[in-house]
């Protein structure tokens, strides 16, 4: 009898006390670099202080090696070195051909409409200095420096043909997922049993959590820092979303962002207000939610029943939109 | 002949002290539980140092980073960038943070305004956020 009861109480005080989360089962390292914030959380479990430690450095050094092939504005990068260059055809190493192949699948599936040559459109506009609104003259001008046939990749021989050397990439809407790639591919060879990155709010899980449930990523609502649209239900791979809600400047009661319509010069006027996809690609779904952004609803879920190994959730004014079959949980119909 | 004696079913002095044991300890735990003060603070890093604030009482903090000026603002129970001279304002657009695992960011100034406690929404991650 006294057995009996003192297991019901021990359950009932495990009840009453919650379930919350161990606030040490992860160690956060965070830094600045690629002109973001990163956050690598690694699970503790049995592993040493020491070892954390190096993975965590580890994982910076990765970042900032990235940062130093495609930063567009640091002097010391190979890509800066490539826009500054006067040559038409100019040898690349391994980790930048590798961000330009897949730019390249996202250009072609996408119709260009994610285009990583809008680096001099994205120069005259100056979203995050403030503005102002360019002359459309200028804009049009910029625009005759872009598009996405206006480069070619030789992937055998690491080169890049650029024969109209105005032109300018900016690899922007695909570092962050590229960065987050080559985190997760590194943390899989580790010791470390679970954990997850976020670079700049691009998500990347690895590893299997101990209670066997998927990673909830929520999505952020583009309206309310505090707020979550809904959320992606994920065992591996990464989420990245796209909005107006951070970088814009607004001038006479109109917001423009920084997601550039390739067709028009100008911030694209989709009638989304962010696009969020998953894919087994950090890089892929970076790009891809830029090129939904771009296009609009309707041509993005289309877009997404035609291609495999993606899937998306899209938020307009109107309400929020998925691909069928995705694995989420949305807040909203 | 050999008596078999079952154990008396009665509530003991023992069972009684036992279970008023547990019961006590059940409410302190869900006291805990209910009350724990959640979200309530705030840490600002710049740099190598931080600073905890309570959300509770509401402030103005003047952070210089990075050589760039930020006001940070405690109110209602919500913190936010209000003015920055960084170039981008994307701090100030990220608007106001109150829940735990939220932050707000200012990369020029290398400044990160987060908001702690146990989260509520059970999510590993935001997307499209800084957290």
């Amino acid at each position: 009898m006294k057995l009996r009861i003192f297991a019901l109480l021990a359950t009932f005080v495990f009840l009453l006390s919650g379930c919350t989360r161990d606030p040490e089962e992860y160690r956060d390292t965070v830094f600045f670099a690629m002109d973001t914030y990163i956050t690598v959380r690694l699970a503790r479990a049995g592993i040493t202080e020491k070892q954390l430690d190096e993975v965590s450095s580890e994982c910076e050094r990765i970042v900032r090696d990235l940062e130093s092939v495609l930063s567009a504005h640091d002097p010391e990068s190979e890509l800066y070195a490539l826009n500054h260059s006067d040559a038409e055809f100019t040898i690349i190493s391994d980790t930048l051909e590798d961000v330009l192949t897949t730019v390249c699948d996202i250009h072609g599936i996408t119709g260009g409409a994610y285009d990583c040559t809008l680096g001099g459109l994205a120069e005259l506009w100056n979203i995050t200095g403030g503005g102002p609104v360019p002359d459309k003259e200028d804009i049009d001008a910029a625009l005759a420096h872009t598009g996405y046939n206006t480069i070619t990749l030789d992937e055998k021989r690491n080169t890049v043909m650029r024969p109209d050397t105005d032109v300018q990439l900016d690899l922007g809407g695909i570092g962050k997922g590229a960065a987050a790639d080559r985190l997760i591919w590194y943390l899989e060879t580790t010791d470390i049993p679970y954990g997850l990155v976020s670079v700049g709010g691009t998500i990347g899980v690895f590893g299997d959590k101990p209670d066997g449930t998927p990673y909830k990523i929520g999505i952020r609502d583009p309206d309310d820092p505090n707020g979550v649209v809904g959320y992606f239900l994920i065992d591996e791979g990464f989420v990245a979303v796209s909005g107006d809600y951070e970088r814009y400047f607004e001038d006479n009661g109109v917001r423009y962002h920084h997601i550039f319509d390739p067709s028009t010069g100008y911030p694209a006027d989709s009638g989304l207000r962010s696009t969020a996809v998953y894919s087994l690609n950090g890089a892929t779904a970076d790009a891809l939610s830029t090129a939904l952004f771009v296009m609009g609803a309707e041509a993005a879920l289309e877009l997404c029943e035609t291609h495999e190994g993606f899937e998306a959730v899209l938020v307009s004014d109107d309400g929020i939109t998925q691909t069928a079959g995705a694995r989420t949980e949305l807040l909203t119909p | 002949m050999a008596v078999i004696r079952h154990p008396s079913r009665k509530l003991t002095f023992s069972d009684v002290f036992v279970i008023v044991l547990f019961l006590l300890a059940a409410v302190i735990s869900a006291c805990f539980s209910l009350f724990r003060d959640d979200g309530t603070s705030c840490i600002i890093t710049y740099g190598s140092a931080s600073e905890t604030f309570s959300l509770s009482e509401d402030r103005v903090i003047s952070v210089l980073s990075n050589g760039h000026a930020l006001t940070v603002t405690i109110k209602n129970g919500a913190v936010s960038v209000t003015e920055s001279d960084c170039p981008d304002s994307v701090c100030v657009n990220s608007g106001s943070v109150s829940r735990p695992g939220q932050a707000v960011v200012c990369v020029p100034a290398q400044v990160t305004v987060r908001v702690e406690g146990s989260r509520t929404d059970n999510a590993d991650a935001i997307a499209g956020g800084v957290s």
